[in-house]
């Protein structure tokens, strides 16, 4: 046996010391963290120290480091998947409300309204002078009206909802980013390998917290510090220890956008990234609040505006009970914007039922009230009105909630889908960088073992060393 | 001529046991290597082999003390705490030298043998200080905090009690 000189024994000692107690708080390191979220499993890398001399017994061993046992590519899979998650967690929510607002449910759609108001002139077309008919079709207008209003303010309350959720997370979106660049920081000044891989832990829950509620894209810098990128764009969120801002406004005006700002850090313009933000929780409410929400608000602006234009125009070549003609049912709207919200039954007709335009010859004239504008007027219940021409207004506004219920169903499915892959990918992730207590547990009792056998076969040999003592 | 014969007899013994002693030492030597690295397997074949020295060590160390008395009878020596250095004494030149040279190797592979093996139980001690400290650890996580129930009394949630295996997916 060779076995190198003492000073070699002890440097080897002192070795197995350091790493073990290396490799010990590694390990102590994984039980606590068994239940932190986002904690991957670290493990010692250590090998053989190099031999100098004819020793045989090995040079010791040296650890050169910890890693965190993570695969970088389910980690950002992983990232990705849970943007997507929350874009559709996002419009969820929104969708089924605005599904709910719009649908035809208790009777109360706009197409169930319109009908009625059309089944009013049906009525009074079978007897044109009826002041009851009248009233009852007057009702029926006001129905409308008052249908109208209150869709309009459903939506918008409902996007004012969605516009304040997404100016909250924009301020989430803002903290998240500063504390990766907090933990940047931490982590380029850490000395210890250890303390940095727990920040790096950290910085993992934070960047999967950032990207559920905004796509975002990162990459690791030289001093291992990360920059986060808006998904899709150039544009910082972080870089190193600095972080953007990200700010929104919000046209409130029926066609009015939501729109996101970034500001990058120590700079004083601002870069609209409205259009980037497609992914993550806010991307999904974006596009709701610009997109369907918007969307629906102009339908029901479109109807009102046309169906009132329309009716009027027919309205005016009828004549009251009193004679007069050229006056309209409705009172004229300005233009498409705000129609919805603005539409009310014309004063002459709310104050003078004899005012509503029947007849289509002049009964003073003719000596009796025909029906034929009531009759003109009732054709447009099924005349191809809108989108031009290809439509009725009933059938236009029924096209549209259609397509938002096809939609919520769609996000509903795709939630449902999305939700699956991500804890897919969860799994995947804790089956490589989940603590695993069963393995901890037996390694442990392992070790105790071992380590025990060992003590117990050094006490053994020195009661025999000790017989030794006088040679 | 039955002096010589016993004493060439002590020397085959010592030499055995130096084998031994060595062969312990190279095993020991390699332990710290196999605790460092945590490689239990090893760890626990190399007891093995090392109790199966210690017993072999202990069978001839026994023989070497009878040797060693029927030696010190062959030359006259009083029995009662003969050492080999008393009899190297009783001999000539060569012989004593020669017995000499192998107390002094056994001395030094049980010195090295000691110095190993007291680093090693250091090593040995605060890696079984820090296992108990873990199974603590590991125990306290696996228990549930006391919590109240509604009647104000501690509530320990029996389904969770000796669990050893946390919840896995």
């Amino acid at each position: 046996m060779t076995i190198g000189g003492l000073s070699s024994l002890f440097s080897r000692a002192l070795d197995g010391l350091n790493v073990s107690s290396r490799g010990m708080s590694t390990v102590a390191n994984n039980i606590a963290n068994v239940n932190t979220p986002g904690y991957a499993r670290q493990e010692l890398l250590q090998a053989t120290r190099g031999v100098f001399g004819n020793g045989v017994l090995g040079g010791g061993v040296t650890a050169f480091g910890v890693r965190s046992l993570v695969d970088p590519f389910i980690e950002r899979q992983l990232a990705n998947e849970k943007s997507h998650l929350g874009s559709f967690a996002g419009r969820k929510s929104s969708l089924s409300q605005l599904e709910n607002i719009l649908s035809n449910q208790d009777g109360a759609g706009v197409g169930t309204v319109i009908n009625s108001f059309f089944n009013s002139w049906s009525e009074l077309s079978n007897d044109p002078s009826s002041g009851v008919l009248r009233q009852s079709l007057l009702e029926r207008g006001v129905d409308i009206v008052s249908h109208f209003h209150n869709k309009h303010a459903q939506v918008q309350d409902l996007r004012r909802g969605l516009s304040d959720s997404i100016e909250a997370q924009v301020d989430k979106v803002n903290s998240l980013s500063q504390e990766i660049a907090r933990i940047n920081d931490l982590v380029r000044r850490a000395a210890d390998e250890s303390a940095k891989l727990e920040l790096k832990a950290q910085r993992n829950v934070v960047l999967s917290q950032l990207s559920e509620e905004i796509g975002v894209n990162y990459f690791n810098n030289s001093d291992e510090t990360i920059t986060v990128q808006i998904n899709g764009t150039g544009m910082a969120l972080v870089t190193g220890i600095k972080s953007s801002t990200l700010s929104a406004t919000n046209d409130l005006s029926d066609n009015g956008q939501l729109s996101l700002f970034v500001q990058l850090p120590g700079g004083t313009s601002t870069v609209n990234v409205t259009d980037f933000v497609s992914s993550g929780s806010l991307g999904g409410k974006l596009k709701d609040r610009n997109g369907v929400l918007n969307e629906s608000l102009q339908k029901l602006n479109e109807l009102a505006f046309e169906f009132s234009q329309q009716l009027n125009a027919i309205h005016r070549n009828g004549y009251g009970l009193d004679g007069d003609d050229d006056r309209n049912f409705f009172s004229p709207l300005a233009g498409v914007s705000g129609a919805a919200k603005n539409i009310q039954i014309d004063n002459q007709i709310l104050n003078n039922l004899n005012a509503i335009a029947a007849a289509g010859s002049d009964p003073n004239v003719t000596g009796v009230a025909d029906n034929e504008n009531a009759l003109a007027i009732l054709s447009l219940q099924n005349s191809l009105t809108m989108s031009g021409g290809s439509v009725s207004f009933a059938g236009f506004f029924s096209n549209h909630v259609s397509s938002v219920g096809i939609s919520a169903a769609q996000v509903n499915r795709a939630f449902e889908s999305q939700l699956n892959l991500v804890n897919r990918l969860e799994i995947q992730r804790e089956n490589i960088s989940g603590v695993n207590m069963d393995e901890e547990a037996a390694d442990l009792i392992r070790y105790q073992r071992a380590f025990e056998g060992a003590a117990k076969v050094m006490s053994i040999a020195n009661q025999v060393l000790d017989r030794l003592m006088e040679l | 001529m039955e002096a010589n014969s016993k004493i060439s007899e002590l020397e085959k013994v010592l030499l055995e046991e130096i084998k031994l002693y060595e062969s312990y030492a190279e095993v020991l030597g390699a332990d710290t290597d196999l605790m460092t690295q945590m490689n239990i397997d090893e760890l626990e074949q190399s007891n093995k082999r090392k109790a199966t020295l210690l017993l072999k060590i202990d069978a001839v160390d026994q023989l070497r003390q009878r040797t060693v008395q029927e030696v010190a009878q062959e030359l006259g020596i009083p029995e009662e705490k003969v050492r080999l250095k008393d009899i190297a004494e009783h001999l000539s030149g060569s012989g004593s030298e020669s017995l000499l040279s192998l107390r002094d190797r056994l001395k030094s592979v049980t010195n090295k043998i000691r110095t190993i093996q007291a680093d090693a139980s250091g090593f040995v001690q605060s890696s079984l200080s820090w296992i108990d400290g873990s199974m603590s650890t590991l125990k306290r996580l696996l228990t549930p905090t006391g919590t109240y129930n509604a009647r104000g009394r501690v509530d320990h949630p029996s389904s969770f009690a000796g669990r050893v295996v946390e919840n896995k997916v």
